[in-house]
């Protein structure tokens, strides 16, 4: 894969690789951050992707692990939920209100939301991604289904 | 809801990410990155072999310094050595040796993971033409103790997925299953016949089609193996609770929570189960949303994998779940209901 490709790929990628981050972060200019660090990251690593068609997930690992360096980062100073409670506060988006409630549950339960039901993962891709079990996955996307029925009577 | 009407509920990329990532692509350096194929091996037909190898995983204690097999170590989240050994020389984790190949593809039995509810059993599968993955698996599975093949309430069976997407010629293939609480299944033995093992080269993407081509290939074959269990329902303890848990407003007692170093089943009344309002398909999480804690406070155990159990004839619901990590069951501590609904001491 050459740059252009790389690029080609990225381009495509970006709202995907923004949702997972934001799934952790919530905070934009940290998304910037992290998608900018994941990028420089992946293309000098580019000869440990064998199969192009993994790219998406592979990508998509790499952004989860810049995520949670982050996160450990920001720890150092601020504990995780001042940090996402900030998090939204300083954000300019007017945001739907189904996004607020997506973002409103509970980290282990949105991060798979969004892979599964917004980025299109499989249970299996994602099962491996987290180091869960895909029953396991199964189960947080039920009970993030049933949270987010409540809160929204959808 | 369809994907794509998910995403319309998602936000914009606001327009500082995008810079980011426009900026990280502009300071990549430009550099052709070739890509590795994968070459596909002569086929060469074996004479069919099958040897049947009987294993005896017996209690003898293990010598110091043996570890679990690195993919089951990674796969419970890398127990420490003293958890590792400590569930070798109990019998809990053991390291068969048995192995058996036809056409070609060798099966070898490399991890047993057992406790009175649970077998969990990793398999090493080699060949010489295969590409292994994820999307590898075996057409068809029988597992049985000999002459019963309900042995298993919830039983899962599946190539590791490595995330870098390597293509291969060996993997790992996994059969996790809860026994059957109904099926009589004294877990001595464990029968397993595998036949005609799977899998898929790829194309090249095409432009605009997210999956590469795949093609889909076929070893014909069969490899049995049968394994000896050990009796460990010794390592398993049973907290009394007699509780009321909090279910969609309504009290459900609990009875009492039976842990294990890989399960637990914990028994509910089903009377009190009976006067939830449910809908069809609905599926009480609530029953098995538990995370463990041990005596010094330290979270051990949060989430859960498989989940099985049965109603009894006395009015209970045993609510079966597999674990994501090995338990020291003697350090257990806390056991907790969801964000706190209940918690329980364990003395």
């Amino acid at each position: 894969m050459d740059k252009e490709q790389f690029t080609n790929e990225i381009l495509k990628l970006e709202k995907s690789l923004y949702y997972t981050a934001k799934s952790i972060l919530g905070n934009d200019e940290d998304c910037a951050d992290v998608l900018q660090n994941a990028i420089l990251k992946a293309f000098a690593n580019l000869d440990s992707l064998r199969e192009e068609q993994y790219f998406k997930t592979w990508m998509t690992k790499i952004v989860l692990n810049e995520s949670y360096a982050m996160i450990r980062k920001n720890k150092a100073t601020v504990s995780y939920e001042e940090y996402m409670e900030n998090a939204a506060v300083s954000d300019s988006q007017a945001y739907s209100e189904i996004y607020m409630e997506i973002q409103a549950l509970e980290e282990k339960y949105r991060l798979p939301f969004v892979l599964h039901y917004v980025n299109g993962f499989t249970l299996k891709e994602i099962a491996a991604m987290l180091g869960n079990s895909e029953a396991g996955i199964k189960m947080r996307l039920l009970r993030a289904r049933d949270i987010l029925k409540k809160q929204l009577a959808v | 809801m369809q994907r794509e009407q998910w995403e319309t509920m998602m936000p914009d990329v606001p327009e500082n990410v995008h810079a980011a990532v426009q900026k990280a692509l502009d300071m990549l350096e430009t550099e052709k990155k070739g890509m590795k194929t994968v070459k596909k091996g002569n086929r060469r037909k074996m004479a069919a072999m099958i040897i049947l190898a009987a294993t005896m995983i017996g209690t003898t204690a293990m010598a110091a310094g043996l570890t679990w097999h690195r993919k089951t170590a990674e796969e419970f989240h890398n127990p420490s050595g003293e958890i590792q050994q400590k569930t070798l020389e109990e019998g809990v984790a053991a390291l068969p040796a048995a192995s058996v190949a036809d056409n070609g593809v060798t099966v070898t039995a490399v991890q047993l993971l057992q406790d009175e509810n649970r077998v969990y059993l990793m398999l090493k599968v080699e060949s010489e033409e295969a590409a292994i993955d994820g999307n590898t698996l075996f057409d068809t599975m029988m597992l049985s103790d000999g002459s019963n093949q309900e042995i298993f309430g919830n039983v899962s069976a599946y190539f590791l997925e490595d995330v870098n997407g390597t293509l291969s010629k060996e993997g790992y293939y996994v059969i996790d299953g809860l026994k059957n609480m109904d099926a009589g299944w004294n877990g001595e033995a464990l029968k397993l016949i595998l036949s005609d093992l799977s899998y898929y080269t790829y194309g090249k993407a095409e432009e605009g089609v997210d999956m590469a081509n795949q093609t889909p290939h076929c070893i014909k074959g069969n490899w049995e193996l049968e394994v000896s269990l050990k009796d460990v329902t010794s390592l398993s303890k049973t907290i009394p609770v007699d509780k009321k848990l909090e279910v969609r407003g309504v009290e459900v007692t609990v009875n009492y929570v039976r842990i294990s170093p890989l399960s637990v089943v914990i028994s509910y009344s089903q009377s009190d189960i009976d006067k939830i309002d449910m809908v069809e398909d609905d599926m009480l999480w609530e029953l098995f949303d538990i995370s463990m804690k041990n005596k010094q406070g330290a979270l051990v155990q949060d989430g859960y994998g498989a989940i099985s159990g049965v109603i009894t004839q006395e009015g209970e619901r045993l609510t079966q779940i597999g674990l994501l990590n090995v338990l020291d069951v003697e350090e257990i501590g806390q056991i907790v209901w969801g964000d706190d609904v209940l918690v329980m001491d364990v003395p």
